[in-house]
């Protein structure tokens, strides 16, 4: 007969229940007898994030770091005082994560910023920023030589106790030298897949392109770089090391292909490798490089470094003036034939790019290319149309993180008709957006995205019949609330068909038309269909926003009943008391909960 | 073409070759024989878990193929069990971990999932002595253990 002492010591099955558990109760696994101790502490000691570390540091635990040092795998520091402690003892570590490397500071004591300033190399006087630097080599020459930086050792001892790291994460204040962050990479640097480095803190950081290419031939098997600065200054050296390293490429690619057609098959490869080892392409798959300012910004330069990436899956394209879009698309177009996945927040981060832009960069991949698309930018139907029509069969996630884009209905509408792999469908959440999904589109088409998890579009344009005014949209109509509300359930149907939805939000989150938005918001009503809506059982999150929906008591009730995953239903006001009553008398589980006693408990 | 398996107390069960698939080991089995008549042996299956295993593959015969980027992400790892899956595991605890058994080594990674998050469930907010209890264990530490243990993993309490 098996008990639980069986089914734990296999390893699938521990660590199955372990993901499914909280630390709190892992906590108290450890704690049952000596096999579920073992069985549970590779999993409670896995994972240590910055609070993790910062607890362990507060509570005085640090003994248990000699005992179960070895088995972290993942280690996040904040702040990295405390490095000594975990140095001897994680010897299986793969990923370190450190924060707020600092300078220490000698000099008279006022606060840190103040203390930064001082140091730095180009600091201007009068202000608490440094100067933007006139010659792009100023940076340079004064940073890179400046003394070795005792400060940056515990870590460098950390990366070196650690051989097997691959994973590096690095977040310095701008005024540690580029020279000292070099060397605590550098003892890993042969190993490395994936590595962040922050360079960016207040005072702005300045970094270089130097840098970026400093550290990608360092880590020559690096899969992901990460680099974050505020301003990046372009030097020349680094441009014409790029394209003299692409021509080289090129060339040998071209001699190879003459040797293949006149040598012996193993005289060629031997000749390749060579060549693979001396110079090429780099690895990368996934390339961050983002800054806010740019020196010198009508230098494409970052274009030049992705020809040199071939390999790219995950690209988050860097900050350029709009002048340079063209080059960009071609080098989408000829050179990026593998990306999945391309984020382009920051290419129009300081003036937001239009909805032709975005199209024309959209259309510059091949069809059916793009996993994941992230945009932020004043967005409409031509970025809607290029998505669903050019990357319709492959695209997952659409993140349009919108400032002042327009919502165009039947845009929307396209999408979620024709794209049937799409997770989730985000339309400027945190930034508003012009415009809606109009429930009048809603009914015209099918909807074939029924993977979608999460949806966040406002959906509205139901009649205003409550009000008594006649209805703007069916003037001739002598029962309004007939129509629409046949037509609010054909929404709620077509929801209803997404049995994989967890987040729903439609709010109507719109300056200009606000009020009239918000009347039109949909009913979720028993009379206006909700039941439609039953296949949602998935569904967590709810959230819409306006005067026009008539949740009362019994909608709560059929919801309750009905989705059984719902944690967040947002949003009543003070008028709807006696909803939140009911909530805090019925419904325990649903957030936030003690909105709902504070409102309840008003006095209305 | 049914598949007939033929459990440790020699009962066989004529089952749809999909659904037999549902067990990578199984499907491996039939790849590497190729189809034939005879029945599949699992000697490490008692008749009264095959049973129950079966009719979870029965149900689930039409479910897509997990892929390795669904299960690791953290969101497709959260507890909510399907309602079916729910009623299925109301089982006592002994048939609950012949099922955990069973899916391991038949390798049908959904079972294994909804069994392990069925016992992650019973564990959830209860103190150790609950735990024991539930599970019917010996508490085996000493009291200094216990001291040394609770102190270093001081870190992770209510958290």
């Amino acid at each position: 007969m098996p008990n639980s002492n069986n089914i734990i010591t296999i390893p699938e099955v521990q660590h199955a229940i372990a993901s499914s558990l909280l630390r709190r109760d892992l906590v108290r696994c450890i704690k049952v007898c000596r096999e579920w101790h073992d069985a549970f502490i590779p999993s409670l000691w896995r994972d240590l994030n910055q609070s993790d570390t910062f607890n362990l540091t507060k509570k005085d635990c640090h003994g248990g770091i000699a005992t179960y040092g070895r088995y972290i795998r993942k280690l996040n520091l904040h702040p990295p005082e405390k490095l000594e402690h975990y140095l001897p003892h994680c010897h299986n570590l793969f990923e370190l994560s450190v924060h707020e490397i600092t300078h220490p500071y000698s000099g008279p004591r006022t606060t840190r910023t103040r203390a930064l300033v001082v140091d730095t190399p180009v600091a201007d006087s009068e202000s608490m920023h440094p100067a933007r630097p006139t010659a792009a080599s100023g940076f340079r020459a004064t940073a890179m030589e400046r003394p070795y930086d005792p400060k940056v050792l515990p870590v460098v001892r950390m990366v070196t106790a650690n051989p097997s790291l691959t994973s590096l994460a690095l977040r310095v204040h701008y005024n540690i030298p580029f020279k000292a962050v070099c060397e605590m990479i550098e003892p890993v640097a042969l190993n490395l897949r994936h590595l962040l480095v922050y360079y960016t803190n207040e005072p702005p950081t300045i970094a270089t392109s130097a840098m970026i290419c400093r550290l990608l031939d360092m880590c020559p098997n690096l899969e992901s770089l990460r680099f974050r600065a505020d301003t990046m200054v372009h030097l020349k050296e680094t441009h014409d090391y790029w394209i003299g390293r692409l021509a080289q490429w090129k060339e040998t690619e071209q001699r190879h292909q003459q040797h293949h057609q006149q040598h012996h098959q193993q005289h060629h490869q031997q000749h390749h490798q060579q060549h693979q080892r001396q110079q090429g392409p780099y690895k990368l798959k996934d390339l961050d490089i983002s800054f806010e300012q740019m020196d010198q910004p009508d230098l494409p330069f970052m274009y030049t470094l992705l020809q040199l990436c071939p390999n790219l899956e995950r690209l988050v394209a860097p900050n350029n003036p709009f002048s340079t879009l063209p080059t960009f698309e071609r080098i989408l177009h000829n050179h990026l034939r593998a990306l999945t996945t391309l984020d382009l927040t920051y290419l129009g981060f300081s003036s937001p790019m239009n909805d032709t832009q975005i199209a024309s960069i959209l259309r510059a991949t091949k069809p059916n290319q793009l996993r994941q698309v992230r945009t932020w930018g004043t967005y409409g139907r031509e970025t809607l149309q290029s998505l669903a029509e050019h990357q319709g069969q492959s695209i997952r996630v659409i993140d349009l993180g919108g400032y002042r884009g327009f919502i165009d209905s039947l845009g929307i509408q396209q999408v979620l008709a024709s794209c049937p792999k799409l997770r989730v469908f985000k339309t400027g959440g945190h930034a508003p957006a012009m415009g809606y999904l109009k429930m009048e589109d809603i009914v015209r088409s099918e909807w074939v995205c029924k993977d979608l998890e999460v949806l966040e579009v406002p959906i509205g344009g139901v009649c205003r019949f409550a009000t008594g005014e006649p209805c703007p949209r069916h003037p001739q109509e002598k029962d309004p609330e007939h129509v629409c509300r046949g037509m609010q359930r054909a929404v709620y149907r077509q929801l209803g068909q997404l049995g994989r939805l967890q987040d729903l939000d439609v709010h109507m989150y719109n300056y200009s038309t606000m009020d009239v938005a918000q009347q039109e918001t949909l009913e979720w009503s028993l009379a206006s269909g909700l039941e439609e809506t039953i296949g949602l059982r998935r569904l967590r999150s709810l959230k819409f926003f306006g005067t026009n929906h008539r949740i009362g008591i019994p909608e709560l009730e059929w919801m309750k009943q009905h989705w059984h995953s719902l944690e967040d239903l947002a949003m009543f006001d003070k008028t709807h008391r006696e909803q939140y009553q009911w909530l805090v008398a019925n419904w325990r589980g649903l957030l936030p909960f003690l909105d709902a006693i504070a409102m309840a408990s008003t006095k209305s | 073409m049914p598949i007939t398996l033929l459990s440790l107390d020699d009962v066989q069960f004529k089952v749809d070759k999909e659904v037999a698939e549902r067990s990578i080991l199984i499907k491996n089995m039939i790849e590497d024989v190729g189809e034939s008549d005879a029945p599949i042996p699992l000697p490490n299956v008692s008749s009264s878990v095959l049973k129950k295993v079966i009719e979870y593959c029965e149900h689930h015969r039409n479910d897509p193929v997990q892929t390795q980027d669904e299960t690791d992400d953290p969101r497709k790892r959260s507890n909510d069990i399907e309602e079916w899956d729910m009623k299925f595991m109301m089982v006592d605890q002994e048939m609950l971990f012949e099922i955990i058994l069973a899916a391991n080594y038949l390798d049908i990674k959904p079972l294994l999932d909804v069994g392990c998050k069925t016992v992650a469930n019973i564990i959830k907010g209860k103190t150790p002595e609950e735990i024991r209890k539930v599970f019917n264990i010996v508490n085996d530490f000493t009291p200094e253990e216990e001291a040394q243990i609770k102190k270093e993993n001081e870190w992770a309490e209510d958290r």
